[in-house]
């Protein structure tokens, strides 16, 4: 019997980005994968849950959390999915907007008081670069600031996804064996 | 070729890498083979023909078409141009939809992405899935695609972008519900990460020559040869691509009747470039030229007798000058150009603008325009009328040929008739050409109205005039629909002319 696809849950913000979702989902279903993607309708709506919710369980029921960073907040959904990811210390990887990493070093010195406490600064406004400050926030989550290093992540940065980001999608999936090798290395390192 | 001519040729080619044949209308099938062809080099998808090529036609075509852009434009992702036309064979009527090769790999139909293998389209392989993101990553690197420094919203002219908002909803080429100038640029590449691209402001730009000094168009008109140092008029168009192709156009709508001097029969001929010809090859010009050097240029020089563009872009690599004198599908130069230029409704057929101008010239009586490329560049020339003995020569051919084959009892009685029943109505040049068509159609009964246009190399028009006069006098008769039919000899003169016989 044919294994099982693996369940990888595209997890972004879709504002000015539609289109490149709906060539990565494509891209990561033709690779091979099943998708959970609330824009293309591939999460599962649990009957009496807030979209919220469903989107929340998925993130549990994936196999590995896809997140991407773009420099617009949107609902908080994305975030909420982020911060479910990394409580269940889901295999994970993440894409981020070089905006967002530049923004957050450039604007640590506000953010941050000098205990490393969050000031609660925040945009005036939106600008057409980037909308809300919690973008930052959701990439320190993502990349796990302030952790000691051995639980630290990276995030891919790209600065316009079809000519830089879009190679590491390709790098990362494509071969869906050794991926689906290491997944399981994971899981058994955490087993044991 | 005329586009009876491509349905014929494309039967006898059969499905291949760039042709699909469907026999009925089936929206699913029709999305998945134009996104294969995206991710692919172009094509076309052929509706009311067998797999095996057999021309079975379907039933009151035009109705799909409008359905067909809505449901194309909805679910191709990303949006590409698709060109729909309804075309006839013999009584027969197909839709034809034409795709380029599209430069946002991947393309995708219903969250999958498609692959054209041969003659089949199948679902892409990992390996073609990540080719397809390699190609797209160099595609992002065309000048095009580059930023433009120093750019602001405010340089760009925000009433010509609602107006292509507008106008793409109007004629289905787009699906964009809101009036945003923004989240449109955006869903058309033409900007990003706050700033514009090289495509938008050649579009949309103000004042796009501050930034793209080469985007302007010089058009010189001589008063005689370019030796002679009278211009009539020397000037310089910047604007966008629109501005400067409506300034071109008012022009071109000036330009009313010229005249040549023939030496070899000392006779003055009239005769006036063929406006949408003219229009067709500059808005090619100013769309598939190379804007990427400072230094490249479009001229437009206007002689007495010859109309010349310039380019000094070079032709993709992948198209020589004798395929654009047939039909091509490939890549657009500029793609984010002239996908909004396609949106605008400024381009009707894909890859068959130079087959209609070449129609077009033939069709005003003038010489076939002809393209040449140099080291520097690009030249679309089209010239005054043919020789007046030229076409005396070719006259003299076609009527010793019918001459030929009718016995001279039969030519005399045809003769005496037409000229009866005619006389006043025309001169003895045309009288003798009536003459000459209703031989002919005793050779060779039913004759479109291209192949009279053909024989006598005679302008539409005329063509028609002639017809509907032997019509009138009930010499033929018109079979079949209004763009297919043919003109046949009409019963009762065809029992006539046997009784002589």
């Amino acid at each position: 019997m044919a294994k099982q696809k693996i369940k990888i849950m595209l997890s972004s913000t879709v504002y000015n980005s539609k289109t490149e979702i709906e060539q990565i989902y494509a891209t990561l279903t033709g690779y091979g994968y099943e998708v959970f993607c609330s824009h293309m309708g591939t999460v599962y709506n649990v009957p009496g849950k807030s979209p919220e919710e469903s989107c929340l369980l998925a993130v549990e029921e994936c196999d590995f959390f896809f997140g991407i960073i773009y420099p617009f907040y949107g609902s908080g959904i994305t975030h909420a999915e982020f911060k479910r990811a990394i409580e269940l210390n889901k295999p994970r990887g993440f894409l981020a907007h070089h905006d967002v990493a530049f923004a957050r070093q450039l604007l640590h010195q506000f953010m941050f008081d000098t205990h490393g406490m969050k000031t609660g600064f925040a945009l005036g406004k939106k600008t057409p670069v980037m909308d809300d400050l919690r973008v930052i926030d959701m990439y320190n989550d993502a990349v796990g600031d302030g952790l000691p290093l051995n639980k630290r992540l990276w995030a891919q940065e790209f600065y316009k996804y079809t000519l830089d980001g879009s190679a590491f999608v390709a790098t990362q999936f494509a071969n869906k064996n050794r991926f689906r090798a290491d997944l399981e290395n994971i899981n058994s390192e955490d087993n044991e | 070729m005329s586009d009876e001519l491509l349905l014929r040729t494309l039967l006898k080619q059969g499905e291949s890498e760039q042709l699909e044949f469907l026999e009925s209308v089936r929206k699913g099938a029709i999305a998945r083979n134009l996104c294969a062809f995206l991710n692919g080099d172009g094509g076309r998808v052929v509706i009311g023909v067998s797999d095996e090529g057999t021309p079975i036609g379907i039933e009151n075509p035009s109705q799909y078409v409008e359905e067909l852009k809505l449901f194309l434009v909805e679910s191709i992702v990303p949006d590409a141009p698709v060109t729909i036309s309804v075309e006839e064979l013999g009584f027969k009527q197909f839709i034809i939809l034409k795709v380029w090769g599209g430069s946002k790999q991947p393309y995708i139909f219903d969250g999958t992405i498609y692959f054209r293998k041969g003659d089949k389209t199948q679902k892409a392989t990992s390996k073609e899935i990540s080719d397809l993101i390699h190609g797209r990553q160099l595609s992002e690197q065309h000048w095009e695609r580059q930023i433009t420094l120093g750019v602001q919203l405010e340089d760009l002219d925000q009433k010509l972008i609602l107006d292509t908002i507008v106008e793409s909803r109007k004629n289905h080429r787009s699906n964009i519900e809101n009036d945003d100038v923004l989240a449109f640029l955006t869903h058309y590449g033409l900007y990003l990460n706050g700033s514009f691209t090289n495509a938008c402001v050649v579009l949309f730009g103000k004042k796009p020559s501050k930034f793209i000094p080469q985007i302007r168009v010089r058009l010189t008109e001589y008063a005689d040869s370019k030796t002679d140092n009278s211009l009539i008029r020397d000037e310089l168009f910047e604007g966008n691509i629109f501005s400067i192709r409506d300034g071109l156009e008012k022009y071109v709508h000036g330009l009313g009747v010229r005249s040549v001097f023939s030496e070899n029969q000392w006779k003055r001929q009239d005769f006036t470039f063929p406006r949408k010809a003219l229009q067709e090859g500059i808005i090619n010009a100013l769309m598939h030229r190379d804007y990427s050097s400072f230094s490249s240029s479009v001229a437009i020089s206007v002689y007495p007798d010859r109309f010349v563009i310039s380019n000094s872009g070079k032709l993709p690599d992948n198209i020589a000058i004798k395929d654009l004198k047939k039909n091509h599908s490939s890549h657009p130069v500029n793609p984010d150009i002239a996908h909004i230029v396609f949106l605008r409704g400024l381009i009707d057929k894909l890859g068959r603008g130079t087959l209609k101008i070449i129609e077009d010239c033939k069709d005003a009586g003038l010489k076939v325009p002809e393209w040449k490329e140099t080291s520097n560049g690009v030249t679309l020339t089209f010239y005054g009328p043919k020789s007046l003995s030229e076409i005396k020569k070719r006259n003299d051919a076609v009527n010793d040929a019918v001459n030929d084959a009718v016995n001279d009892a039969v030519n005399d009685v045809v003769k005496k008739k037409v000229h009866d029943a005619v006389n006043d109505a025309a001169s003895d040049a045309v009288i003798d050409r009536l003459i000459n068509e209703v031989l002919l159609l005793i050779v060779e009964d039913g004759k479109s109205l291209k192949d009279f246009m053909q024989t006598f190399d005679v302008a539409r028009a005329t063509m028609q005039r002639d017809m509907a006069l032997l019509k009138a006098h009930q010499f033929v008769v018109f079979e079949g629909a209004a763009k297919s039919g043919v003109y046949r000899l009409a019963e009762a003169f065809k029992l006539d002319i046997q009784s002589i016989k």
